[in-house]
């Protein structure tokens, strides 16, 4: 049996977090009821015509910008003709000869470079809901003309696991730049998987095949698993791989054949002649660049390298741009990364869990006010979390906050002193430990000090003092 | 030159009838020789003057716009929808 | 009174004064197209428009400011939007649309207190120069009913000419309000692309179709465009065009096109042109011989894009959302094909599918590109032509208009109608045709003044003073 290398590039579409639709002043947004949302631009009425929206050709070269593409200075918008119900003017206008962004790349986490071809900007479909074959299909337009980018990648994907990382690293520096919510389940992102087989190590491509209907992460792997079997399985009972698209089922986990190569379409791409060219001026971009925030790849290498956290922290602190934002405006309160780090992860989290979009009920003020008093030793780490429901509770500052609930340390180093006295008065074994060997009974006589003040005397203070008594 | 006139009747989702489709494509292929010459020319690369600078394009604002029925004229609708027979896909 | 005699003027100057009702103006012009009906020029009078003249006349006596266009009725081409009126683009395939929105300019006119009355027949979808290619039936010439009206805004035309409305609005892709506008003998105009708002005109050849008023005289003419043309937020290709603030001159230079010279002298026309470089030159201007050296490849290169973007803008007619659905049609495909089939004339079904020719694979460069290509070069040959003169002057047609039949079996004896007003459509620039002479059978016969982009001023002003030097 002949081994084979696996050739795969990436279609990917996101839609762009836009108020309005890409052609008109219709709103960008869905669960309203059928065609509420329309208008005679996005239904291809009559006499109707496209305006661009600024914001969507802005957010498209923001994300060519978070992968290092080249912004054209000259853009088009291109009319791609087919006939479908879900395309109310019977062409998708997209961009072929002059798109906005070229090339880009990736960086995965094993150094390998995947590189994009291009970012174009255009728009969606409506949505179609098939009944039956006595009732029909239903064709709502709600979502017609919402834009959208369409990434396109080189060839230069071997394995299910290369892809899953470079959608991830996608989808998280387009949530971060505030340019998609990408939303896999929701289509708010959607990936074709082109696959072939090769020969290993020729230089000779094999024939590809297109996958479609990838509604999750986990599909776009269990696909390529599938498919990178299924053509092996092909090739080595001396067939050939059908140029074709195919349909995955995720249910069934395989995918069908929905049109051959025969079939494919003749798109018949010119410029749309309703949109001007638009032209891109260096200022343009530099003010969009302005715009950018540190995407989460520089912010976790920052992480790890300036403040000292494990890699783990940072994975966790980059997985939104709120968190990060928030983690960074407590290390400018309090540079101690790793205590924020360790609040945040390990107290804050747990809060919000399974929330999607969330807020921290605590500010980053609060929160620093806290961790520093815990680490000034004015209060425990215990009481320290107490406080912190509190605060949420209240939306009071920590501080006085602790004061009013008596939760400070208050006691002064005359009682401590008086309850170290008494405690050698009453134990003389005590005594005699310490004089063999302090460091066997510190813990014994701190916890005694402690019990006696309900925990509110301040330990290391405690541990100062042991020796005027004892030593 | 000779046209493929089934092929461009499948782009086009158009049936020519039969019985007036040699008069078609007699008439075609004369409209072609008539516009042929121009593909011989040696021409300079397209203008790109007429281009709208970025800063120029709609804000993405949205405005009420008067309500319009768009399925008032529906030769089919449902449910507020349009209706077609049943796409296979 | 005989309304049709008034300029635009008079119209609204005896309306707003009160010397006579824009009801009786909507009645009396109304009547006239119910008395002309033989010319098949007007497809349908709307039913609200006399309420609406007398809602207006109330206002004026209330002494209600009004628009400039206070109670004048408006024919308008069956391809342009306005709101709660049939439209059909003269096609049988949209036979019962409503558009449920006004075009941009409806709503300029509308804005001038102007009377929406009527609407106009067209070659379906605008394609034709004849008027022949309507579900209506063949609009006539209102010189000679066995002639054709000319195209695709014959109805328009026919009806200015006729008086059965002091004005009309038509569209022009490649010569559709200037020739027609020739074959009656009344003024017409092709503005500088992008001057008058697209929206809600449906899209023939998006990057050549332009509208523009058809009338009786110069002046109206001038005083229609000046309402009309203006930068729209729903038109993304149209301009800010103030034409009527450019200043005009003395004496103007006429450029006579070189290319054009042995095919002009070549037309039984040719003596009435002659005539009128003449009068020029009794005027005292200047006649000079003016390069574009591509002007004769114009026509191949406007039969090449225009199709191209036609059979896109024509695809969304498609049995799904407003035109009819053929009743044989059981699945999507047959809802396709069969509608689309059914629906379509002969003359929009040979465009759709040559525009799928120079578009798709393997013939894209060939043609396509080419012709875009050349276009840029027409723009700047003509840029350049416009440096040593201020119009280029052409017949408006090849001929009189031609007998009805005479040329709809033979699409390329049709397309070479459009020889002299294609090149204005391709350059984007103004074109004039106005009235100037009669041909061997006594039917009128159009000049045309072509001009600089933005320079209808100047065609205006010039196209007057050859009228006021003519009567000389």
């Amino acid at each position: 049996m002949k081994e084979y290398d696996v050739v795969i590039g990436l279609e990917i579409h996101a839609e762009l977090k836009t108020k309005t639709k890409v052609f008109c002043s219709c709103k960008n947004e869905f669960g309203s009821k059928p065609n509420e949302n329309t208008c005679p631009v996005c239904t291809g009425m009559p006499g109707a015509l496209p305006i661009i929206n600024k914001k969507a050709v802005e957010l498209c070269i923001k994300a060519g910008l978070c992968f290092g593409c080249k912004i054209s200075n000259y853009a088009v918008m291109e009319r791609k003709n087919y006939f479908y119900p879900d395309l109310s003017k019977a062409y998708q206008i997209s961009q072929l000869v002059h798109p906005l962004c070229i090339g880009g790349q990736i960086e995965l986490a094993s150094g390998k470079v995947m590189r994009l071809n291009r970012i174009h900007l255009e728009e969606d479909a409506g949505k179609l809901t098939h009944i039956s074959k006595s009732v029909g299909t239903l064709v709502d337009y709600n979502r017609g003309g919402t834009p959208l980018i369409e990434i396109v990648t080189e060839p230069d994907f071997s394995s299910a696991e290369e892809v899953d990382e470079f959608l991830k690293r996608i989808r998280e520096a387009l949530v971060f730049a505030d340019i998609a919510n990408c939303k896999m389940e929701e289509g708010g992102m959607r990936c074709d998987v082109n696959l072939s087989l090769k020969e290993k190590g020729s230089t000779i491509l094999g024939t590809r095949t297109e996958m479609k209907n990838l509604n999750s992460f986990k599909s776009v792997s269990r696909a390529i698993e599938y498919e990178i079997k299924r053509q092996t399985e092909v090739l080595n009972a001396g067939e050939k791989v059908i140029q074709e698209t195919r349909k995955w089922d995720d249910a069934k986990g395989k995918n069908l054949t929905m049109r051959s190569k025969e079939e494919a379409q003749d798109y018949r791409y010119f410029p749309d002649p309703d949109i001007l060219p638009i032209a891109i001026s260096e200022e343009d971009i530099a003010k969009i660049a302005s715009e950018m925030p540190q995407l989460p790849q520089a912010r976790r290498q920052k992480y790890v390298e300036e403040f000292g956290l494990p890699k783990y922290d940072a994975e966790i602190l980059t997985t939104s741009k709120y968190i990060s934002d928030y983690f960074e405006e407590c290390t400018k309160l309090l540079n101690s990364p790793k205590k924020i780090s360790n609040w945040i992860m390990v107290d804050l989290l747990k809060l919000v869990k399974e929330q999607e979009e969330f807020v921290f009920p605590i500010s980053a003020q609060h929160l620093v006010e806290i961790i520093k008093m815990v680490e000034e030793k004015t209060i425990n780490k215990t009481v320290g979390i107490q406080l912190l429901e509190k605060v949420i509770e209240t939306r009071q500052p920590p501080k006085s906050l602790a004061d009013k609930m008596g939760l400070l340390v208050t006691i002064s180093n005359e009682q401590i002193l008086e309850l170290l006295q008494k405690l050698k008065a009453e134990n003389t074994k005590v005594c005699e430990d310490y004089k063999a060997a302090p460091e066997k009974v510190v813990g014994f006589i701190v916890g005694y000090v402690m019990k006696n003040t309900g925990g509110k005397a301040n330990s290391m203070l405690v541990k100062q003092l042991i020796p005027e008594v004892f030593g | 030159m000779k046209v493929d006139i089934e092929y461009l009747e499948k782009l086009s989702k158009l049936k020519i009838d039969d019985e007036k489709k040699e008069k078609f494509e007699q008439d075609f292929e004369k409209i072609l020789a008539f516009v042929d010459d121009i593909t011989k020319l040696e021409l300079p690369e397209e203008d790109k003057s007429r281009a709208v600078a970025l800063s120029q394009l709609r804000e993405d604002e949205f405005t009420q716009k008067d309500k319009v029925d768009v399925l008032s004229c529906a030769p089919k609708k449902k449910d507020g929808c349009y209706l077609t027979p049943l796409v296979v896909e | 009174m005989k309304f049709e005699e008034l300029s635009l003027q008079e119209l609204v100057e005896g309306i707003t004064s009160q010397k006579f009702l824009s009801e009786s103006v909507v009645k009396y012009f109304i009547e006239q197209c119910e008395k002309h009906s033989d010319l098949n020029a007007i497809i349908e009078v709307f039913d609200d428009a006399i309420a609406k003249a007398k809602a207006l006349d109330e206002k004026i006596a209330r002494c209600e400011k009004v628009g400039k266009l206070a109670g004048v009725p408006v024919a308008i081409k069956d391809i342009i939007a306005c709101k709660g009126k049939k439209m059909t683009c003269a096609s049988k395939f949209m036979k019962d649309y409503e558009s449920p929105y006004s075009a941009t300019i409806i709503k300029k006119l509308e804005a001038e207190d102007a009377i929406i009355f009527a609407r106009t027949n067209m070659d379906e979808f605008a394609m034709g120069s004849s008027c022949e290619n309507s579900c209506y039936g063949a609009c006539k010439n209102s010189h000679d009913q066995t002639r054709v009206s000319g195209g695709s805004s014959g109805g328009s035309a026919v009806a200015v000419a006729s008086g059965l409305c002091p004005v009309a609005i038509g569209t022009d892709t490649g010569g559709s309000v200037r020739q027609p506008s020739s074959f009656n003998g009344v003024v017409g105009i092709k503005p500088t692309y992008g001057s008058v708002s697209r929206f809600g005109i449906v899209a023939f050849a998006s990057s050549t179709d332009q509208a523009g008023p058809i009338t009786k005289t110069i002046e109206d003419n001038e005083f229609i465009l000046s309402i009309l043309a203006g930068k729209d937020a729903n038109d993304g290709t149209s301009i800010e065009n103030d034409f009527i603030s450019s200043p005009t001159k003395e004496k103007y230079t006429i450029g006579i096109c070189k290319q054009l010279t042995e095919k002009i002298k070549q037309l039984d026309t040719y003596p009435q042109f002659e005539s009128a470089i003449h009068a020029f030159e009794k005027m005292g201007y200047d006649i000079v011989e003016v390069d574009v050296p591509h002007i004769a490849d114009c026509l191949a290169c406007y039969y090449i894009l225009t199709p191209a973007e036609a059979t896109s803008n024509l695809a969304r007619f498609d049995g799904v959302k407003y035109t009819i659905r053929s009743e044989e049609a059981k699945s999507l495909e047959e809802v396709y094909v069969k509608s689309r089939s059914e629906g379509f004339g002969e003359e929009v079904k040979r465009r759709i599918m040559l525009g799928n020719f120079v578009l798709s694979s393997g013939y894209f460069d060939a043609y396509y590109k080419k012709a875009k290509k050349l276009q840029t070069l027409l723009k700047q040959e003509f840029a350049e032509a416009f440096k040593h003169c201020d119009t280029i002057i052409t017949p408006t047609t090849p001929g009189e208009a031609f007998e009805i039949g005479g040329k709809i079996k033979d699409p390329v004896a049709m397309y070479l109608e459009d020889l002299f007003t294609v090149p204005a459509s391709i350059a984007g620039i103004p074109a004039l045709s106005i009235p100037y002479a009669k041909g061997k059978t006594g039917l009128p016969l159009g000049l045309q003044l072509m001009g600089a982009q933005k320079s209808e001023k100047t065609l205006y002003d010039i196209a007057k003073k050859f009228k006021q030097g003519g009567a000389q």
